[in-house]
């Protein structure tokens, strides 16, 4: 690989690399199957789709969630199986959602705390639109419903969020 | 959206997703430096091949292979006897054989309900791909790669209960 294309891609994974591993997390069990996913999902990317037309980060997020979804169900059928009462979309509690700085780390637990709770639709609303950065439209796109659907979740993501950030500072 | 939605909102916005680990971004390293494998998703493969691809590398070796071809006998130069230590190989022509294919699904879209003839409901799907055929010279190693988009459009009944 040249130098140059080298460069180039580490400069997307650093851009994108963040945004696309916290979608992953809002579809995978654990941390490690979603750095897989994203990690399989970017050399495909790189490889096949840059030079496409759209939006690199709807792309990269059509691959990860299609891909997780078949994780998803060879996973449920594994611990079915196995008859362990496990929920493959539950974000179990590992390493942090993000970054920040030792004396906002308080805050960011509590946020992440909350979005632990959030309805899986509404949470991976929230994750697409803030994060991912996606518009509506795409989200609409993405998750197969309508525009107005993808709104509303969104907003009752937001308003859940906020009800579970005050409960908690109630409680200390 | 109220101020406070507003205010928690760009709160969120500030937060930076975490970086993927290390480990990440090495295999990522490790795996573009590779040649690229075909796909898993080859099930579809051997279908694509015998619909589209046989042809089309055959169009696309013919086309090469014209490029080489021997002029008419009397255009050709008169042969004269040269040392053997001075005759050039016996073809210098370079061969490109398909050695590797590959498709990548990357979009599916529903596009909704249609009716079909007798009445049938169906749901039309359309499915967006990446074509891709390597093929190599084994003796010179040059090789040819085309990848190509593809749309495909899928109907599929369905099953009112």
């Amino acid at each position: 690989m040249e130098a140059t294309d080298d460069a180039n891609w580490t400069i997307w994974f650093q851009t994108y690399g963040p945004k696309l591993l916290l979608c992953a997390r809002q579809w995978t069990a654990c941390a490690s199957d979603a750095e897989d996913l994203v990690q399989e999902a970017f050399v495909r990317f790189w490889r096949h789709q840059r030079h496409l037309d759209g939006d690199p980060m709807a792309l990269l997020v059509t691959s990860v969630r299609r891909a997780a979804l078949d994780l998803g169900r060879r996973t449920q059928r594994r611990t079915t199986r196995e008859e362990r009462a496990f929920e493959p979309h539950e974000i179990l509690p590992e390493a942090p959602l993000f970054q920040t700085r030792i004396e906002d780390d308080e805050r960011r637990q509590a946020i992440e705390d909350a979005l632990h709770v959030l309805p899986e639709e509404q949470r991976e609303v929230l994750v697409l639109k803030i994060w991912g950065e996606l518009t509506f439209q795409q989200i609409a796109n993405e998750l197969e419903i309508p525009l107005n659907t993808a709104a509303s979740r969104y907003r009752y993501a937001l308003v859940t969020l906020r009800q579970q950030m005050k409960e908690a500072d109630c409680h200390g | 959206m109220d101020e406070e939605l507003k205010a928690l909102e760009a709160e969120l916005q500030q937060l930076k997703p975490r970086q993927p680990s290390l480990q990440a971004t090495r295999r990522i390293a490790d795996a573009l430096s590779r040649p690229a494998e075909p796909s898993r998703r080859t099930h579809e493969v051997g279908w694509w091949l015998g619909v589209a691809a046989i042809p089309l590398a055959a169009a696309i070796v013919a086309i090469v292979g014209l490029s080489y071809r021997r002029p008419p006998a009397s255009q050709r130069p008169v042969a004269q006897a040269t040392p053997v230590a001075d005759r050039a190989p016996a073809s210098s022509r370079e061969i490109l054989e398909p050695t590797a294919a590959e498709n990548i699904l990357y979009d599916v879209r529903d596009e909704g309900l249609v009716v079909l003839d007798g009445g049938i409901q169906a749901r039309r799907e359309r499915l967006k791909y990446i074509d891709t055929i390597v093929w190599e010279d084994s003796r010179s190693r040059a090789s040819l790669r085309w990848s190509v988009p593809r749309e495909e459009v899928r109907i599929v009944p369905v099953r009112v209960q």
